[in-house]
């Protein structure tokens, strides 16, 4: 069985301090310095009688008050000529500072880009367009005389058929006009007013107008939208008749979701723009 | 104004003791405990032994001294340190300024009577 002589006792002590108040300086130079200090006591313990502990205080008290020694070092760092990267180096070495300055280029490029995908909005309205507004029997809603023949720009406005619900199909055009593609998660419907039965489809190739309706092609689902594509959706909802007699509401874009990277946008897209006309019955 | 005695002595040690260090180096290659203990034992240049290694690293990091490892009969290897060409060049700078330099503050304090 062995034992811890004081002296050796109170060298372990001065040790465990010095090396907590060598924490303000690199691990490096802490452990550098900690062997040189350890030398030292080792070889000045050499002259000592085996267990003078009187000495052993002396030798301690001599090599100096730990904190005091470490703010010395600390300092002697400072004072040392180089610029910081010499520095950096010399306190934790070459391997670690690499390591370190590696991790932050990455994380001010994931930071870079991050700001860049949180800026990135790149969804315009596309080529295709249109608005069926239809009374519930499928026959299409009146316009407002003349306003479908305009050719000022003007938006058609479409009589509220005499029901309590009609139904709207809006063709909306995605396009990314940016470089890099998006995920679309979500489109809705232009209508602010009480809807139902919102459904949404990818284009179909039957759009033949009248009263058959446009049908669309496959039902809607999340998909990816490449940079310079369009893609043409076929919106069909069901519309409360609102009584306010010939208030004329606007519609003009559609809510869409989509994803870059980790982020999730909310925007709206044109559409080609429609009226409807309230009516005073329903 | 109040002049800490303990504040000036740092002072003056600060700007002298590297080149006592290069000095005692001049003549033999010494390990760190025998070059505290000269430097300790020389009275006031060191108030605490462990103040030494730091100035050694820097010493060497400045290029003025370089080190190498020898065994020791007593115990592990030891680092011995060693001046080099420029921390010969340094220290016959250093003595070619100090002795005027010296000589001038003894010459101004002698006036005191």
């Amino acid at each position: 069985m062995s034992t811890t002589s004081t002296s050796d006792q109170l060298v372990s002590n001065y040790v465990g301090d010095l090396n907590l108040a060598l924490r303000i300086v690199g691990a490096r130079v802490r452990r550098e310095y900690l062997n040189e200090i350890k030398e030292h006591i080792s070889e000045s313990r050499l002259l000592l009688a085996a267990d003078d502990e009187q000495g052993v205080r002396e030798l301690l008290n001599n090599i100096g008050d730990p904190d005091v020694l470490a703010y010395e070092l600390l300092a002697t760092q400072r004072q040392q000529g180089g610029n910081w990267w010499q520095r950096r180096v010399a306190a934790t070495g070459l391997a670690r500072v690499i390591s370190l300055t590696t991790v932050g280029l990455l994380a001010v490029l994931v930071v870079i880009a991050l700001i860049y995908s949180n800026l990135y909005r790149p969804l315009s309205q596309g080529a295709e367009g249109g608005v069926e507004v239809l009374a519930p029997n499928g026959s299409p809603a009146q316009t407002v005389p003349d306003s479908a023949q305009l050719d000022n720009g003007a938006p058609t406005v479409y009589k509220e058929p005499i029901a309590k619900f009609f139904t709207v199909k809006v063709i909306a055009s995605l396009y990314n006009e940016g470089p890099y593609s998006i995920v679309i998660d979500s489109v809705g419907s232009p209508s602010s007013f009480t809807i139902f039965d919102t459904r949404v489809r990818f284009d179909g190739t039957d759009r033949a107008e009248g009263s058959d309706g446009w049908r669309g092609g496959p039902r809607f689902h999340i998909f990816t939208l490449h940079s310079h594509q369009d893609q043409t959706l076929l919106i069909t909802y069901r519309q409360r008749c609102q009584l306010h007699t010939g208030e004329v509401a606007g519609y003009g874009s559609v809510p869409v979701t989509y994803s870059y990277m980790f982020f999730h946008h909310s925007t709206f897209v044109d559409i080609d723009p429609f009226d409807i006309q309230m009516s005073s019955t329903c | 104004m109040v002049v800490n005695s303990d504040k000036l002595l740092v002072q003056m040690r600060r700007g002298s003791i590297e080149y006592c260090v290069l000095a005692l180096l001049e003549t033999e290659d010494r390990y760190g405990f025998d070059i505290t203990r000269e430097l300790a034992s020389a009275g006031g240049l060191v108030t605490s032994e462990g103040t030494v290694y730091p100035l050694l690293t820097r010493l060497r990091n400045d290029g003025l001294v370089d080190t190498y490892w020898k065994d020791s009969t007593e115990g592990p290897q030891r680092r011995y340190y060693r001046i080099t060409k420029v921390g010969r060049q340094a220290l016959e700078s250093f003595i070619s300024q100090w002795k005027p330099f010296r000589d001038a503050v003894d010459a101004i304090l002698a006036r005191r009577g």
